[in-house]
């Protein structure tokens, strides 16, 4: 085994408490293309990761219930297409017990939303959904709790059905999650965090749902980064030079002097036209004559591979460690939770 | 070279004040602030920019607006009538035919143009129709089904 050249490494698959920044790590370990493994003890690792520590401990901060009986989830998560939108909401109402339906996801919305480094990495169902339906499980038990006092019944006569608390003996008593919780933050946590609904019991997970994004992207109201228009906003167009490493060696803006409407900036070699509408500051830009400086390129797409292949360094292992091998080839202990 | 142009926008008689040499995308998104038809590539490969002239698919990033005059533009906002979604925008939910939806308003008036011209298409046919319009998100075979779909729901009634 080799020296490890940078003792955190390992750390970095660990969770998103990231010990060294993105640079600083480039920095230890040089350039070139790193390929993580998970190596080492997944437990400790499990414990480092933010879904375990990281994430606050008050249920509050992923979860509401409202006086109108819909409940809100909060999630640093973002949806970009992979369906989390629909998915977290499934994993908070089945350990809740309340109708997928009754779900409002609110998603990356710093000022509502719990912390969280990122959507990236396929972590959002492995590293979010335990900690959400963890805060779903306490709330279910602290309503259970509050049902009991007001419905004057033990816990172990009660049974929850669609945000609905009841007397299992007696449908008739009943009180909704909405009537116990008012809407407000429920002031109130448990010492020790409840048990989550085995995969056997687990009715709307697992199930196809209807995609909640579904009709607003099948009517074109979804709204995307590039469709958000904002009053007096301006669309900028950059002058980008014809090959890498291009110097600007003069520029002439005089085609666009008497056009009132563009507004050209300059700094240094960088050029830009702006206008309200982006076509239109892009046919302003064509207007625009530079001239540059080509470097004596040695490389073309026909050439990048080969050129790649001759420049790169030998390969080296940095670090190492993990799950050995059986002589049979086998795994020596299978990972608890493969990702 | 600001010229008047006339045409039908979703239903609507519009008349626009407007340079006739801009393309249609951009009219549609920047001046009328119809965001569905989408900016993917701007150079008509792609198909996220698809909407409906006179019933017919067209890439909108290469249509200079004076070409609409006297036309019809449909573009997906204007495809559900009186509150009902068209059969191929239910078709495309209930398959989960969509993931990110940036090709989605693209492809559904692409399958639009192609079952007007086709109401029972193949398999085979459906594919080589929908080809020219991309999905980075690999939704391929769930698009297929939806527009199978669709199509059979269409030629019980409603021809859209």
């Amino acid at each position: 085994m080799k020296e490890e050249k940078s003792p955190n490494l390992e750390r970095i698959d660990g969770g998103r408490t990231f010990s060294l920044s993105r640079r600083e790590f480039f920095k230890a370990v040089g350039g070139g293309i790193i390929i993580f493994f998970s190596c080492g003890d997944l437990t400790a690792q499990e414990r480092r990761s933010p879904g375990y520590r990281d994430l606050p401990a008050d249920f509050n901060a992923f979860l509401r219930i409202g006086a109108n009986g819909r409940v809100t989830c909060f999630t640093g998560k973002i949806e970009m297409g992979q369906g989390i939108v629909t998915s977290l909401a499934q994993m908070l109402a089945d350990e809740l017990d309340v109708p997928l339906d009754a779900v409002d996801m609110v998603m990356g919305d710093t000022d509502l939303c719990p912390w969280d480094m990122g959507t990236f990495g396929s972590r959002s169902t492995r590293f979010f959904g335990p900690p959400l339906r963890e805060a779903a499980a306490e709330a279910k038990a602290i309503l259970i709790g509050l049902a009991s006092e007001h419905l004057h019944l033990n816990e172990n006569r009660l049974i929850v059905k669609d945000g609905m608390v009841m007397d299992k003996n007696n449908s008739r008593k009943r009180v909704t999650y909405a009537e116990l919780a008012k809407g407000k933050t429920i002031e109130k946590h448990l010492p020790k965090k409840p048990p989550l609904k085995d995969a056997t019991e687990l009715k709307i997970v697992g199930k196809a749902a209807l995609r909640k994004d579904a009709l607003s992207k099948v009517t074109g109201k979804a709204q995307y980064a590039g469709d958000i228009q904002i009053p007096g906003m301006s669309y900028a167009k950059i002058l980008r030079p014809p090959v890498h490493g291009a110097k600007l060696k003069s520029v002439d803006t005089s085609a666009l002097q008497n056009d009132k409407e563009v507004q050209i900036v300059q700094d240094g070699d960088l050029i830009a036209v702006l206008h309200p509408y982006p076509d239109v500051a892009e046919k302003a830009l064509s207007k625009i004559k530079a001239e540059f400086d080509l470097p004596d390129a040695k490389v073309d797409e026909k050439t990048i591979f080969k050129h790649l292949l001759n420049v790169a360094p030998e390969g080296e292992v940095v670090t190492q460690g993990g799950i050995s091998m059986t002589e049979k080839g086998l795994p020596e202990k299978l990972l608890k939770q493969p990702i | 070279m600001i010229g008047t142009i006339n045409f039908k926008l979703n239903g609507k008689r519009l008349e626009l004040k407007v340079d006739g040499e801009r393309r249609l995308l951009w009219v549609l998104r920047s001046d009328l602030g119809l965001t569905g038809p989408k900016y993917g590539c701007g150079e008509g490969i792609c198909g996220a920019c698809t909407v409906l002239i006179n019933n017919k698919a067209t890439r909108s990033c290469q249509v200079p607006v004076k070409e609409i005059e006297g036309k019809e533009v449909i573009t997906i906002e204007g495809l559900a009538r009186n509150g009902r979604l068209h059969p191929l925008q239910k078709a495309f939910m209930n398959h989960n035919a969509l993931q990110c939806g940036f090709c989605t308003p693209g492809m559904i008036l692409n399958a639009y143009s192609l079952l007007l011209e086709k109401p029972q298409p193949t398999e085979a046919e459906i594919i080589e129709g929908m080809n020219d319009n991309l999905c980075r998100c690999g939704g391929h075979v769930r698009i297929v089904q939806a527009i199978q779909s669709a199509s059979k729901e269409m030629r019980g009634g409603r021809k859209g």
